[in-house]
């Protein structure tokens, strides 16, 4: 009975084809912007999280303990740390890529302008394997020079100095000894974080020349570890607590540094949810007005099905079906496109250009890499089951109130 | 004869609340032995298709019996009449009815498939029921490639596919020629007759009052005439 059921439910959809399809259509349609959204959206925010990874907090860091809120040249690490075989990336590591920072405060200047800057010394092989520079070096080269007096600067500020590649800036510091130093440097390199608060304040410096500067004779203020899968942060970061717990470490994940980048995956989150119970009720709204229209133009012949023995749940599973056909039409219309476009957007990115300072200023490249996840289609195909399964109540409510012989005697 | 069908002090108001309320049925009490050919006759208006729908469980009365076959229908729920209608009851409408996104074999398996009965069952019972209705070569057809008179037989043929103990016909000569009334009656007559269906026709055409076996005569709701096994005169 219920592929005569199945037979019926599809041959009535093709019975009105065009305001079926019509109901597909703005279902599809619906769908493919909410991926689209949703892939870009997600994009953004997975680009800023991933740029302050890179540049400033890692998936996970290493402090002496109390050096983060406090931060001081008598606070370091030692740089005995880095031998240890945990810490190591390398085959067989969870770690994919470290880098120890020596931080530290300081005013860059030029003779028009002064500029307070995080001073970061690193090695700058492994900075540029661990930050990624090289996809984001704007001018110059990612090189100190031979006399490593060379220094690279965030794009932010390099435009608050107005210096360019090949300028030369002085550097002040208070050392580990509590001596103003100063330093003469050449702009070698202009990088874009991705992230404006830390381009702003980006000074690269070459570590071993950093060091003298600071009066500083070994250690390192932050090892950054990127692991090569982001789940495995809470895994890690509980091996190394428990291998380094009589160290004085603080070891900190990227949500514990930056809690902001958290809650903007979580708003984001939201506004995915919101986007859904839009499509929700659009599809809701759409197979309903096609569900009751339909229903009540049969009345009739529900009357006639009712009076040949179709028991009301046949009738139910016939209604709800048809509502499910149209649903999942729309869906398939609108999944199939949209994975397409998301799919492209993932290799080739949006280009956003036009809104280029804009974006900048939420620390955003101009061009946005969509983002891809099982759940989009999964909340969608959710949404849109649940929201073809209750369009049929009301319409199906009226049916069920009226007896058979009423029904019959629809005009 | 054990009577099949015994109806007592049966009446039917519609909107007995209202000041518009019409009395339909007024203490109707009627027997129908198993296998009759009986007509019921009267103008319009005189309870001819209330009495039906009551009969096939389709309506409910507002006071009164209806026995069918041992069953006290009249106290049966809608959910209890849905299995008797599909098991018992075959109904022959007088605009056809039949289901628009089903062709004429499926129309007629219909209930079959309701009941759950096998495909070869099915088959069979179609292919004896085309013959017998002269309707083999319109299997295919939707309802809307069939002319009205095509329509009726499919939809007397769907009406006894599932052997039901009693059918109902509304006015099924209604919306047809003389021809083919003439045809549907002999149908129905040969039903009656080969596989004992007791038949119950409402009509006030001539051409069916002829051919009752069981006369009955409704007016004003009430029945002025119940003669069994008797032939009308025009």
């Amino acid at each position: 009975m219920y592929k005569m059921i199945h037979h019926m439910a599809w041959n009535n959809l093709g019975r009105r084809y065009g305001r079926s399809l019509l109901v597909i259509l703005m279902i599809g349609a619906s769908l493919w912007g909410l991926l689209f959204m949703e892939g870009i959206y997600d994009g953004m925010t997975e680009q800023i999280i991933s740029n302050t990874i890179q540049s400033d907090s890692g998936d996970l860091s290493l402090f002496a303990r109390g050096s983060r809120l406090e931060p001081s040249l008598k606070l370091l690490l030692p740089d005995t740390l880095l031998e240890r075989e945990s810490l190591h990336p390398g085959p067989g590591s969870l770690i994919k890529s470290r880098s120890a920072r020596l931080s530290h405060t300081g005013l860059l200047a030029t003779a028009h302008a002064a500029r307070q800057v995080k001073i970061q010394g690193v090695v700058l092989k492994q900075e540029i394997h661990h930050a990624e520079l090289s996809g984001k070096l704007i001018s110059g080269t990612l090189d100190f020079g031979r006399t490593r007096t060379g220094a690279i600067l965030g794009q932010g500020l390099a435009e608050h100095l107005r210096v360019t590649v090949g300028h030369k800036v002085i550097l002040t510091a208070q050392d580990q000894q509590q001596n103003i130093n100063s330093l003469a440097l050449r702009v070698t390199g202009i990088v874009r974080s991705g992230n404006q608060q830390i381009d702003e304040q980006l000074l690269y410096l070459d570590l071993g020349h950093c060091r003298e500067f600071l009066g500083v004779a070994q250690g390192f203020s932050q090892l950054s570890l990127i692991l090569h899968e982001q789940a495995d942060v809470h895994l890690i970061q509980n091996q190394l607590s428990l291998e380094l717990k009589d160290q004085s470490l603080d070891i900190l994940r990227w949500d514990q540094l930056s809690p902001a980048l958290l809650q903007s995956r979580q708003v984001m989150e939201t506004f995915n949810l919101i986007c859904n119970l839009l499509v929700f009720c659009v599809a809701g709204l759409g197979v309903w007005g096609v569900v009751t229209v339909s229903v009540l133009e049969r009345l009739r012949e529900f009357g006639v099905m009712l009076a040949l023995g179709t028991s009301f749940l046949q009738i139910q599973v016939q209604v709800l079906l048809e509502s499910i056909l149209l649903g999942l039409g729309g869906f398939v219309l609108g999944a199939g496109p949209g994975a397409a476009t998301l799919i492209w957007l993932a290799h080739h990115g949006l280009d956003l250009q036009i809104f280029q300072e804009g974006l900048q200023a939420f620390g955003l490249d101009t061009i946005i890499y969509a983002v891809i996840r099982t759940g989009y289609f999964t909340t969608a195909f959710i949404a849109i089951f649940l929201a073809c399964a209750s369009s049929v109540i009301l319409p199906l409510h009226r049916l069920k109130q009226a007896r058979p012989i009423t029904i019959l005697n629809q005009p | 004869m054990d009577p099949f069908i015994t109806i007592s002090h049966l009446h039917k108001t519609f909107a007995p609340n209202r000041e518009s309320s019409t009395r339909a049925l007024i203490d109707v009490s009627l027997s129908i032995p198993r296998a009759d050919f009986a007509v019921i006759s009267g103008p319009s208006g005189s309870g001819k298709t209330t009495l039906l729908n009551l009969l096939g469980g389709l309506d409910s009365p507002s006071s009164g019996s209806i026995d069918l076959g041992g069953t006290l229908i009249s106290n049966l729920t809608e959910a209890e009449l849905s299995p008797l209608r599909r098991d018992r009851i075959g109904f022959v409408f007088q605009a056809h009815n039949l289901i628009p996104v089903l062709n004429a074999r499926q129309n007629i398996c219909y209930v079959m498939r309701l009941q759950g009965r096998s495909r070869q069952e099915q088959e069979n019972r179609v292919s004896e029921l085309a013959s017998t209705l002269g309707i083999e070569k319109l299997l295919d057809k939707y309802p809307d490639q069939l002319s009205g008179g095509q329509q009726q037989r499919v939809a007397v043929a769907r009406a006894v596919a599932s052997r039901p103990e009693l059918l109902l016909a509304d006015e099924p000569t209604a919306s047809l020629d003389a021809t083919n009334a003439v045809l549907l009656l002999d149908l129905l007559e040969q039903l009656n007759h080969n596989e004992g269906v007791t038949v119950l026709i409402s009509s006030h055409d001539s051409l069916v009052i002829n051919r009752a076996r069981h006369s009955i005569v409704l007016r004003d709701g009430r029945i002025v005439r119940d003669q069994p096994e008797s032939h009308e005169t025009p």
